[in-house]
Order: structure tokens, then C-alpha cells, then sequence
């Protein structure tokens, strides 16, 4: 059977286009030339997946080890990160297909 | 040092050479007041006659034709024989000129990312000041050039893409309203050219950059503080830490071309803020800033 999951990958960015600083990250996206400045929890999301391309679950449990929140908050807040790196354009959905 | 007749003969001839930092600008004019301030303040910055360098910026600054310039003479600044702006008054021909530089360096220089800051420095390490209209950068550039910091520019910071330090260019700093007063009175041995009334900045008046400046325009340096002044008339002089994404942000903001020159544009600003102490400056008195900033590097010079 062929199950058919999505998940949430980075645009691919010229690590000298990624700057960390403290509580913030600096992102230049060379396509449009615009400069976003990520903070908690955005940059969680974010640095989660420079570490590769994530499952809403994976995610969720990646988040889940470095916040003390309700199951639900944490969903929420999740939701609206991703949403937000969306906005920005910086996340590609993709379906991801797998022999089950 | 050229003699003032080759300067007039130069200006009113094929062009007076100018070295502005990595810039040539060939400059000719009839104005004489635009030849009073050049002998001033570019003396030390005007190449030979007889080489002929390429020029960066090809500008003439002269008289409109018509009628209109008998009863109200103007200047008019042209570059490469076209002219951008609208005619000004006679009586602000130099200032016209340095603002039409400004323009033309802010249109062309994309080799660096351009940032509308003074750039001092000392021991090889820059200060990079940005500043709104009023924040009291030129007042604070000026007491700093005049007391051991080395000017590299008053209002353009040109950071390089490819060394990512600081280039000079040396010229003369455009002091407004209360500052030319305050800074005559406190350096009197300061060069400070004739006022020129009523111009859009209000009164403006130049000061010519210490020799060290101009003698070194070909040292480049490193970034070490990034400092926002801000003028705040009886508050307490102060200078408080600035969250580096912050200070990005003010930095790419007061930039001329960050929107031209794309990817390394950000790589540079980046870097700076990596390599410097990002800070406000809350600026009340002059002496008390001018401690605050001496401070950063070791004292006074």
C-alpha cells in the first residue's frame, strides 16, 4: 500500500545567507531580496528543518522535547510558525510517498 | 599642490581631476565661488594637469541660459552633460556640487554596499555612525575628526564586497545650522568655509577634512563599533547595546543600493554587524558623547 504524507522542507539558502544571533535568525532570500528576522518559536521550525525535511509529526516532536506547552498550544503555535515561513515563501509542502 | 592659476585654468578648461576616495571626478566650472571652495577644500585631492586619469564622474556645475539668470542666477550641476536635478540658487553652487556628487556616487559605486553613515577610525578600527537628518551625526563626525579619529566620510559609508572594510572618501563635512558655531568655537584652527543661507538643510557651512584624512584616503578599515546616535535635547548621554538582527535591519535600512547589490550586499552588512559592537547612542551633550565614544577605543586619542 502506498501511503501518500506531506511534509515541510526548507528552500534551499547559501549558509552564509543564514546568520544566528542570540534569540534571532537572519534570513536573506536572494529570489526576492528580502531580509526576514525569525524569533522563537519561527526559528525552532526553521532550524529543525535546515536538519532536513520534516513530517507535521517530526516536527511536532522536535518542538515537543525543547517546550514545556500543552499539546495543544504547541500545535498551535507550530500551525503558525510554519504558516508564517510560508508567508515568507522560505518552506516548500511537498507530498512524500513511501511503501508501507 | 597646484597653483591657482593651473586650478582656474583647469576648471575652466578641461576639467580639474579630483581624487574622492577611489573616485576620479573631472570637475569644470565658470563659478567662481565654486572655484574659491575647490582651492579650499579638494587642494591636497587634485591630480597633475598633465596626466589625464579616467575619470569616474565627468560633472560641470555652471549658469543656466535665459533670461531667468539675469535677475535670478542659479547653478546648475550636470553630469556627463546631462543634468538631474533642478537649478539652485548661485549662491549654494558648492554645496549643489557635493550633493550632486552624493548623488552620483549613490548611483554608480555598486561595488560597495553604500550606507547613508559617517565612518571614522582609530588603531585601524572603523566606527560606522548612520544617522537620520537631525541625529547629530555630522556634529559628532567633526569634534570626533578634529580630535585624533581619522575621517574617512561623513555621509557615505562605503563598505567594500570584496574586503568587506571600509573605504575612505575624504570630503569635506557638511555641518548645519547650530553645529558651525559650536564647532568653530570649539576648534578654531578648523577649516570651515563660507556659510550658505537658506538652502533646503537650512544654513550649511563645510569643514575641510584633517590632512591625516585625506593624506591616508587609500586605507581602508575594519569594523569594530556600529553606533546609531540619536539626538535627544536633555536627556542623559548613553550608549546601550543593540540586538544584532536589530541593528541589521537599521544598517540595511539607511543603505543607498542594499536592493542592488543582492546577495553579497548581505553577506557584507552581515559581517559588519559579526565584527562590530552594535549600539545606541543617546546623544544630549557633545562633550559627554564625545567620552562615550573615546571610551570604545581606550580613551581619548
Amino acid at each position: 500500500m502506498s501511503v501518500s504524507e506531506e511534509y515541510f522542507a526548507l528552500i534551499p539558502l547559501p549558509a552564509a545567507h543564514v546568520r544566528a544571533w542570540g534569540e534571532s535568525v537572519v534570513v536573506y532570500d536572494e529570489r526576492c531580496g528580502e531580509t526576514h528576522v525569525l524569533q522563537p518559536p519561527l526559528i525552532d521550525i526553521f532550524q529543525a528543518l535546515q536538519e532536513g525535511p520534516m513530517t507535521p509529526a517530526t516536527l511536532f516532536e522536535y518542538l515537543e522535547q525543547r517546550y514545556d506547552a500543552t499539546e495543544g498550544d504547541l500545535e498551535d503555535a507550530m500551525q503558525a510558525g510554519l504558516n508564517q515561513l510560508r508567508q515568507h515563501d522560505l518552506i516548500r509542502v511537498s507530498p512524500e510517498s513511501r511503501d508501507a | 599642490m597646484i597653483a591657482h592659476e593651473d586650478l582656474r585654468a583647469g576648471l575652466r578648461g578641461a576639467g580639474l581631476a579630483i581624487q574622492v576616495g577611489p573616485f576620479v571626478v573631472r570637475l569644470r566650472s565658470r563659478l567662481d565661488r565654486v572655484e574659491r571652495s575647490v582651492a579650499l577644500f579638494y587642494d591636497r585631492q587634485l591630480l597633475p594637469l598633465a596626466s589625464a586619469p579616467f575619470a569616474d564622474f565627468h560633472v560641470t556645475l555652471a549658469r543656466p541660459l535665459g533670461l531667468r539668470s539675469v535677475w535670478r542666477p542659479q547653478a546648475r550641476f550636470f553630469l556627463d552633460g546631462r543634468s538631474p536635478f533642478r537649478p539652485l540658487p548661485l549662491a549654494h553652487a558648492y554645496p549643489l556640487f557635493e550633493w550632486g556628487l552624493n548623488w552620483c556616487i549613490a548611483q554608480h559605486a555598486h561595488d560597495f554596499l553604500m550606507i547613508h553613515a559617517a565612518v571614522l577610525e582609530r588603531d585601524g578600527r572603523a566606527l560606522v555612525m548612520p544617522g537620520e537628518p537631525g541625529a547629530g551625526k555630522s556634529t559628532l563626525t567633526a569634534a570626533l575628526a578634529l580630535s585624533g579619529w581619522r575621517l574617512l566620510s561623513d555621509e557615505f559609508a562605503l563598505l567594500s564586497l570584496e574586503t568587506g572594510k571600509l573605504v575612505a572618501l575624504p570630503r569635506p563635512v557638511s555641518l548645519k545650522n547650530a553645529a558651525i558655531d559650536l564647532i568653530r568655537d570649539r576648534h578654531p584652527q578648523a577649516i570651515i568655509g563660507p556659510s550658505s543661507h537658506d538652502t533646503s538643510k537650512g544654513t550649511v557651512a563645510h569643514l575641510k577634512p584633517p590632512h591625516a584624512s585625506i593624506e591616508r584616503m587609500h586605507e581602508q578599515a575594519a569594523p569594530a563599533w556600529l553606533v546609531f546616535p540619536r539626538f535627544a535635547a536633555g536627556g542623559q548621554d548613553r550608549l546601550q547595546p543593540l540586538d544584532r538582527a536589530e541593528a541589521l535591519l537599521k544598517l540595511v535600512g539607511s543603505s543607498f543600493n542594499y536592493s542592488v547589490v543582492g546577495g553579497s550586499g548581505f553577506e557584507a552588512a552581515a559581517d559588519l554587524i559579526e565584527q562590530s559592537d552594535c549600539l545606541n547612542l543617546e546623544y544630549a551633550d557633545l562633550d559627554a558623547s564625545l567620552g562615550l565614544l573615546n571610551d570604545l577605543a581606550g580613551g581619548p586619542a
